[in-house]
């Protein structure tokens, strides 16, 4: 029953590879994100629990600015890989 | 004795004028003296200029500091994570006959350090011609009333989720997978959806800033032509701008689309019937609309010309009057105290207009540039604006 209607074109390794790949690059972004826009906006001091209107505001800006260049920065790398000018990829 | 001492004294330039010590002098250190007329000249004109300048600017950051200390209270308050700050659109157009870089170096230096300390977000939309800010403002709320029509006709449909084989192509992140999907903690918490504190003060939200009297025009003749304008541009408009373009062409710039609708036509066009103008007009995220926002404008006084050389040196060595100004009229924005739009207002910013050189006056009126016109209000959209005092 299984994997007999119309032969996949990859396997289940390659996948899992992939999702892998995307969860490790997912988890590495994120982590970075969350280092960068705490060094930026945190005040070091940590006076109250709560975060102020401030940093509230720092924290979104950072975030939104940082995921805004992720894509564009993906974006220019995938030009480069379909336009060949990745060395040995595609 | 005498004689041999007396020679080499001849020889040897007489020694300067001047204050000195023996035991300076044995340390090497010459005579003291005031150095020559032409140098007592350079240095004093060098000094003098160089002082005015760092003195200014001295002046200037204390001024901003001073600012910035008295909004930053605003700032400390606690915040939850659901909550977002008032966000103001700040339109920022190029001062006749000037570059972007003047009225965008005022907003920079005194406007944003004061709304940043008083923790204010704000979108920033840059004009590089004239019309920019007029055809982007009537679209945003041409979409609108499409988006209105859209609402009452279909209701909106969902795409398809994604598949795993489409995580082996380079797809655009956003086809893969939304942020939350991938973030760990979604799957525990609730999703957060961040209210605006706009959402809750639809009377002050907000904010529309203009730098600049054209800009100012700009704006409300966008805002015009938005809501009193056709959906779709008329036919008639293209064949004015094909004769145009014939001088356009050769500087390689595109213009702005022009209008719509021209403002002799505003009182018989018809006020929006696609929105429901009875109540406040809000997006998707519940916060008021551009056109429901107050107005700030703030004069950009450029001075020009090389007749004005003496008063442009002035300005540039006051340049913390313009400095003071611009922070104390933020201090408005800040403050939010709002009145609906009167007749007066109309007349915002008017100041600079003489400042405004007379040749480029001229070839705007010869090119019918909205900036050099009067600006044509209709009561039915004047009604619904309002304005920071």
């Amino acid at each position: 029953m299984f994997g007999l209607g119309g032969a996949p074109q990859v396997t289940s390794d390659q996948k899992l590879q992939a999702a892998e790949a995307e969860l490790d690059m997912v988890t590495g972004m994120f982590n970075s994100l969350v280092e960068q826009c705490h060094a930026k906006c945190i005040n070091k001091s940590y006076g109250e629990s709560d975060i102020s209107k401030q940093e509230a505001l720092c924290l979104d800006r950072c975030v939104a600015k940082y995921f805004e260049t992720n894509v564009q920065v993906g974006e220019h790398m995938q030009k480069m890989g379909q336009s060949g000018q990745f060395m040995g990829r595609q | 004795m005498s004689d041999s001492k007396e020679k080499p004294v001849e020889k040897v330039t007489p020694p300067k004028k001047g204050w000195s010590n023996p035991a300076l002098q044995m340390m090497g250190i010459p005579c003291l003296s005031l150095p020559s007329r032409n140098w007592m000249i350079f240095w004093t004109v060098l000094a003098s200029i160089g002082g005015g300048y760092a003195y200014d600017r001295y002046e200037q950051k204390q001024i901003r500091k001073q600012y910035m200390a008295k909004v930053e209270e605003l700032g400390r308050e606690p915040y939850d994570s659901h909550r977002l700050p008032r966000k103001l659109t700040v339109f920022i157009a190029p001062p006749p006959d000037d570059f972007l870089e003047v009225s965008m170096g005022y907003f920079r230096r005194y406007v944003k350090p004061v709304l940043n300390s008083a923790s204010i977000d704000f979108d920033i939309l840059v004009a590089n011609k004239q019309g920019d800010i007029r055809s982007s403002v009537s679209e945003r709320i041409r979409q609108l009333r499409r988006d209105a029509i859209q609402n009452n006709q279909t209701p909106p449909q969902n795409s398809n989720g994604t598949s795993w084989t489409k995580l082996l192509t380079f797809k655009n992140v956003k086809e893969l997978y939304d942020t939350k999907d991938v973030l760990g903690f979604y799957y525990r918490y609730p999703t957060i959806t961040p209210v605006r504190d706009d959402v809750n003060a639809a009377s002050h939200a907000g904010g529309v800033v203009c730098m600049g009297r054209g800009a100012y025009k700009e704006y409300i003749q966008g805002v015009h032509e938005g809501l009193l304008g056709p959906l779709e541009a008329p036919q008639i408009e293209e064949q004015v701008s094909v004769e145009n373009s014939d001088e356009e062409q050769d500087k390689n710039e595109a213009k702005a689309p022009a209008p719509f609708i021209k403002p002799e036509q505003y009182p018989q066009a018809q006020l929006a019937p696609e929105l429901d103008l009875s109540s406040i007009i809000r997006d998707d995220k519940g916060v008021p609309v551009l056109f429901e926002q107050p107005i700030y404008v703030f004069p950009v006084m450029n001075v020009l010309g090389f007749k004005n050389t003496l008063r442009k040196i002035y300005n540039f060595f006051t340049k913390r009057h313009a400095a003071e100004d611009f922070s104390e009229r933020t201090l408005h924005i800040v403050d939010n105290k709002v009145v609906p739009f009167e007749y007066k207002h109309q007349y915002l910013a008017k100041e600079e207009e003489p400042l405004w050189p007379k040749h480029w006056v001229e070839k705007g009126k010869e090119r019918n540039s909205e900036w050099v016109q009067e600006m044509i209000t209709d009561d039915r959209v004047t009604s619904r604006l309002k304005v920071i005092e």
